[in-house]
C-alpha cells in the first residue's frame, strides 16, 4: 500500500533538505512524499520523491500554458483554489493534478459541480493538516467547516483527496496515524482517510485527462 | 477517598517522540499538551481526559489519560506546535496499559555527537546523530543552507574530540 505525504516544503522555502525530509518521512512509516520545488533530477533517497509544481495565483488566462508544460517523469502539477469559476476552469484545464488549499475559497467556491468535475475528471483535491494546526479559534473553526463541506460532497461524489503536511520545518511532519488522527476530528470513515494518503499515486498514474469534443 | 481494585479508574499510557531532539522538563510538556486539549476540545473534554505526563526520557515521554480516550489525547498531541514558545512537534508512537511496556520501546542509547560540517562552503557546529541526521547547533545565523540535513548534503564532516 502507497502511504504518500501529499506535500512538503524543501530548503529554501523551509528548514530541511530533501535528502533529511526522505529519511524522517521513511522513519515515520510513509513510501513516499512529494516536495514543492526544485529536486535533483537523479537525486537517492530513503523513499521515492516526487515533484510538485505548485502554481499560486495564476490567472485562468495562463492555466492551460502553466499546467501543459512539458513535465518530468516523475512531476505533478498543483493549483491553488480560487473563486468557484477559476476552480471550475482548473477541473476542466488537461495536466492538473491536485486542487489545493481548498479551504482558502470564498464561500460556495468549491460546490458540488467543482465536486462532480473533479470525480470525473479524477483531479485531487488537497486537504492539508497545517491550518487545523496553526490555527485557534475561530479560524480553525472555519477550517473544520469548509473540510466537513469537502467531506460530505466526497462521501456523494467520490472525487479523490489527496492529505499533506504542507511542513516547512521538522516540528510540522506528522505520520499517517497522526494525519489520520487529525482528519478524524472531521470525518469518522479512517479507511477512506489511510487510501487517501496513497491517492496521489493512483492520480499521477491515471490514463489520462477526459477531453470533451 | 479510597476505592476498592475494582472501582479504581483504568489509564492508558501514551508513548511519546518529541521533535527536535533536546531535553525536555515534564512540566512544559504538560503545559503544551494541557493548551493543545483545551484549545482543541474544550474545558469539558479536558476534565474528562485527566492527562498527565508520568515520565521523560530525553526527547521520549510517557503521558496518562483515561481509558478511552486515548484518541482524543493522541489528537490533541499531534496539535501541539510549541513547547515553552520554542517550535516543536509531539509524534504518539504507541498506547498501552502499563509504563513498564513502553519504557522497554524507549531507544536506549540516542547517540548524539557534537562535530563540524562544511556545507556550501561554511563551516558550522552540528549535532550529529542515528542514520546520519546533521542538524546545525545554531538557528538564524546560516541564511543560505538548511538547518536540517544528512551526511549526503555535506561536503566534509568532522567529529569533536
Amino acid at each position: 500500500m502507497h502511504l504518500f505525504d501529499g506535500c512538503v516544503f524543501p530548503y529554501p522555502l523551509g528548514t530541511v533538505s530533501i535528502s533529511r525530509y526522505a529519511r524522517e518521512l521513511h522513519d515515520l512509516g510513509y513510501t513516499g512524499c512529494i516536495v514543492s520545488g526544485q529536486c535533483p533530477p537523479f537525486g537517492s533517497y530513503d523513499i521515492p520523491v516526487w515533484t510538485a509544481r505548485y502554481l499560486t495565483d495564476i490567472p485562468a488566462r495562463l492555466l492551460t500554458r502553466e499546467a501543459g508544460k512539458p513535465a518530468r517523469e516523475d512531476e505533478v502539477v498543483y493549483i491553488q483554489a480560487g473563486d468557484a469559476s477559476f476552480n471550475r476552469t482548473v477541473l476542466t484545464t488537461p495536466g492538473v493534478h491536485v486542487l489545493m488549499d481548498v479551504h482558502n475559497t470564498p464561500k460556495d467556491g468549491f460546490d458540488r459541480y467543482c465536486a462532480q468535475l473533479a470525480a470525473e475528471r479524477e483531479v485531487g483535491i488537497g486537504l492539508c493538516t497545517q491550518p487545523l494546526i496553526e490555527l485557534q479559534g475561530g479560524g480553525r473553526q472555519k477550517v473544520i467547516r469548509k473540510y466537513e463541506e469537502i467531506f460530505t460532497l466526497q462521501n456523494r461524489y467520490e472525487f479523490p483527496l489527496v492529505l499533506s503536511s504542507h511542513a516547512a520545518d521538522i516540528t510540522h511532519l506528522k505520520s499517517p496515524r497522526e494525519i489520520i488522527r487529525l482528519f478524524s476530528l472531521i470525518c469518522d470513515d479512517e479507511n477512506l482517510l489511510k487510501s487517501s494518503l496513497g491517492t496521489i499515486h493512483q492520480i499521477k498514474n491515471r490514463s489520462g485527462p477526459v477531453v470533451e469534443v | 477517598m479510597r476505592l476498592r481494585p475494582s472501582m479504581r479508574e483504568n489509564f492508558r499510557y501514551i508513548l511519546v517522540h518529541i521533535v527536535p531532539d533536546t531535553t525536555y522538563e515534564s512540566r512544559d510538556i504538560y503545559r503544551a499538551v494541557a493548551e493543545s486539549v483545551v484549545s482543541l476540545y474544550g474545558d469539558h473534554i479536558a476534565a474528562l481526559l485527566w492527562p498527565s505526563v508520568m515520565q521523560v526520557y530525553g526527547s521520549y515521554g510517557i503521558i496518562r489519560c483515561r481509558r478511552g480516550l486515548e484518541k482524543n489525547l493522541e489528537t490533541a498531541l499531534c496539535a501541539v506546535t510549541q513547547i515553552q514558545g520554542v517550535p516543536a512537534g509531539i509524534h504518539p508512537l504507541r498506547t498501552s496499559g502499563t509504563i513498564r511496556t513502553l519504557v522497554e520501546k524507549i531507544p536506549k542509547n540516542p547517540d548524539k555527537r557534537s562535530g563540524k560540517a562544511v556545507i556550501s562552503g561554511t563551516q558550522c557546529g552540528v549535532w550529529i546523530s542515528k542514520r546520519g541526521r546533521i542538524d546545525l547547533k545554531e538557528k538564524g545565523i546560516y541564511h543560505e543552507i538548511p538547518r536540517y540535513i544528512t551526511e549526503e548534503d555535506t561536503e566534509d564532516l568532522y567529529y569533536d574530540e
